[in-house]
């Protein structure tokens, strides 16, 4: 089951612990703050604020590499997976619009693996892409369109058009194998580590900056925190684009459903 | 003491709290009885009694394994077993039957397609659950009942493609006089013409009646021996195939020169011609299916010992067996996922169903209750088993309105047979009409 598929209080559940994240940083880094403070730690620590200023600088100038890097990654994954799907759409409607040119029979057979395939991929593949699945009837749909040219009788009569369509296929095909391969594509635990890892030590450095005004001190950690948790969960969300708040919705396959006429009756 | 006002709230509120205990005791009767009725609804006597109480038995079989394993739903399933006495009138009756007497929640059952047209009125005004199990026609999709057996572009269409690629080009059409062989044959015509092959006779004999000599002697007249180009496509139903196979024999038509390619004998048929200890068999001949019993995986070699354990050794298993084994998990799969017994709760789950049957995964569609699966095609051997020649590749989608006509040309089709025949699914002989 997708996890989208949990909700609680109207809303799912990822979105929800995105939206409670800011209040959850507040509190423990007010938390954390208020016990270093205590103890004295901050203020023995700056006492070299002048070096410690520097290694920040680097850590953090690093780190936002990292981070950078990795957001840019994924986000172009993210519009990658959008530009396949929009190829394989397009495929789609060329072989729909080709099929005009055959018999009405044959028409009837590419339209009805079109639509079938179209339901399918929308209906069945969708929730199944987050965990990398597939469908399998879809699957079977293509290697049934497929057969509908090579076993057409007389096919010399279409040879440009069936060369055409049969471009096409490929395409759809291809862009699939795209689709369904990306789809369980994560970002690598290593790098993970890095920005989790990294980030922690981030936020730990910055509390023992030498800053005058506590509340001042404690505002610029919270600031820092949320842009780096934040950073890192937009990381998260665009790593897993048929779930969570930025998922991929299938709507283009419904484009190609509108153009189509209905020759069944 | 209380006031009359008083007596009379109270009265009011004891009176609502019978009320409710009543309809939440109605509404929950089902769940909490210990059994559920379920309807087997199959031909013991006439014609078709050479088929159908086999595919009972995989049916009972079926239910006595959920009942081992514990039911459905904590619930044992209770089967009402129905006769149709191979009448499509008494079909409909017996459903009816099950459905408002017995309070079955769904019919395993039916196999000709006359007694399932007849049946489909009552399924859909009372909007209840058939669970059909046999290969037929196509030309109907009804919301109330699940095709188990194959549409006709996953048997009859590959049958015929498949025939033509090995240089069959010329076919004779033999069937029983009822909707499926003339339904099967219209079809078989389109895509010959289609695939450039030509059709050089057509017969069809009432059920359960002998073949005539005069068709047997047309198709001798017709078919050219020497060249290997010619088929017979058999659409013929129960005990005629015997009838059939003997008078071909007889008049020297074997399998070698004109092999018949049959779309309603399985091994079951088979058996019993083999019973009747004579002195030809079918071997050479070809069937189109989407099982065996010959079919070669775990779950097949599985099914097949649990059905002879059950009953017999001799017993063998086929198609429409295999699917009305099927066809009660796939039932009791959809109850689970919905919950209920109630058919109309069914009915939306079964669409989203799938089951590892003994001929490998297969699913239910959603969008027209036909089921996906491969087409196979088998040649019968000395054992009067099947040998798999060919197979598809992979699940074909079900497609009951072939491509080569509109729906609505095929449902004029179906309207015209109906009026023909005088408001019946079936042609009756004047010898038998009352």
């Amino acid at each position: 089951m997708n996890s989208d598929s949990f909700f609680l209080f109207g809303a799912s559940v990822p979105t929800l612990v995105l939206h409670m994240a800011p209040f959850v940083v507040v509190f423990v880094v007010g938390f954390i703050y208020v016990i270093l403070r205590r103890l004295s730690v901050i203020q023995r620590m700056s006492l070299n604020a002048g070096i410690y200023g520097n290694v920040i600088v680097v850590l953090a100038g690093t780190y936002s590499i990292v981070l950078g890097f990795a957001i840019i990654v994924v986000w172009g994954f993210h519009g990658k997976q959008i530009e396949v799907q929009s190829k394989e759409v397009s495929a789609l409607e060329n072989i729909e619009s080709l099929s005009r040119s055959f018999p009405i029979q044959i028409r009837r057979e590419i339209q009805d693996d079109i639509l079938t395939y179209v339901n399918l991929v929308q209906d069945v593949e969708w929730p199944l892409l987050d965990e990398g699945g597939q469908s399998e009837q879809a699957a079977d749909v293509l290697r049934a369109l497929l057969h509908v040219y090579t076993d057409m009788p007389g096919k010399e009569r279409y040879s440009t058009i069936i060369s055409q369509s049969l471009r096409d296929y490929n395409d759809v095909t291809h862009n699939r194998r795209l689709r369904i391969a990306s789809s369980y594509y994560r970002v690598d635990t290593k790098l993970w580590l890095v920005l989790i890892i990294g980030g922690i030590v981030i936020i730990l450095q910055s509390f023992f900056l030498d800053v005058k005004s506590g509340l001042f001190h404690w505002w610029l950690i919270t600031v820092q925190t949320m842009v780096i948790s934040l950073a890192i969960s937009l990381v998260y969300e665009l790593d897993h684009p048929y779930s969570g708040v930025v998922k991929i919705e299938p709507n283009q396959f419904s484009r190609i459903l509108t153009g189509m006429q209905d020759l069944r009756h | 003491m209380l006031s009359l006002k008083s007596k009379s709230k109270t009265l009011i509120g004891v009176g609502l709290f019978v009320l409710f205990q009543f309809l939440a005791n109605s509404s929950n009767s089902d769940l909490k009885a210990d059994t559920v009725k379920v309807g087997v609804l199959n031909s013991f006597t006439g014609t078709m009694a050479i088929s159908e109480p086999a595919v009972a038995d995989a049916t009972l079989l079926a239910i006595r394994q959920i009942n081992a394993e514990g039911g459905v739903l904590g619930k044992r399933i209770e089967p009402i077993i129905a006769d149709g006495e191979s009448s499509p009138d008494v079909f409909a009756e017996q459903a009816q039957r099950l459905i408002t007497e017995e309070g079955v929640k769904v019919i395993f059952g039916g196999w000709t397609s006359a007694s399932r047209k007849k049946m489909i009125p009552v399924f859909e005004k009372l909007n209840h659950l058939l669970v059909y199990p046999v290969q037929y026609e196509g030309l109907e999709q009804s919301r109330n009942i699940i095709y188990l057996g194959a549409a006709p572009n996953q048997q009859i269409i590959p049958a015929i493609k498949w025939a033509i690629d090995h240089g069959r080009t010329r076919f004779y059409l033999i069937g029983s006089d009822y909707v499926f062989p003339r339904a099967a044959n219209e079809i078989v015509r389109d895509y010959v013409e289609y695939l450039g092959g030509k059709i050089i006779g057509e017969s069809y004999i009432p059920l359960g009646h002998d073949v005539p000599q005069e068709v047997i002697q047309n198709i001798v007249d017709v078919i050219d021996r020497g060249n290997h180009t010619d088929m017979i496509v058999n659409t013929i139903n129960g005990d005629t195939n015997f009838d059939l196979f003997q008078k071909l024999r007889e008049n020297d038509v074997g399998s070698v020169d004109v092999p018949t390619m049959s779309f309603s004998l399985s091994e079951n048929e088979l058996r019993q011609i083999n019973s009747r200890a004579i002195g030809w068999n079918l071997e050479g001949d070809y069937a189109a299916w989407n099982y065996f019993q010959s079919l070669s995986s775990e779950a097949n070699n599985k099914f097949v010992k649990q059905y002879q354990d059950a009953f017999g050794s001799d017993r063998v298993t086929s198609d429409p067996i295999e699917s009305a084994y099927s066809g009660v998990y796939l039932w009791k799969n959809a109850v689970i996922a919905a919950g209920s017994f109630e058919p109309e709760r069914v009915l939306v789950w079964f669409g989203h169903q799938s089951f590892f049957a003994p001929q490998g995964k297969i699913y239910i569609d959603n969008v027209n209750h036909h089921t996906w699966k491969r087409a196979r095609i088998g040649r019968i051997n000395s054992n009067q088993q099947f040998e798999i020649v060919w197979e598809s590749e992979f699940l074909i989608h079900p497609v009951p309105f072939p491509y080569s006509r509109s729906r609505r040309s095929w449902e004029e089709l179906l309207k015209k047979m109906y009026v023909n025949w005088g408001s019946s699914w079936a042609f009756n002989p004047p010898a038998l009409q009352n």
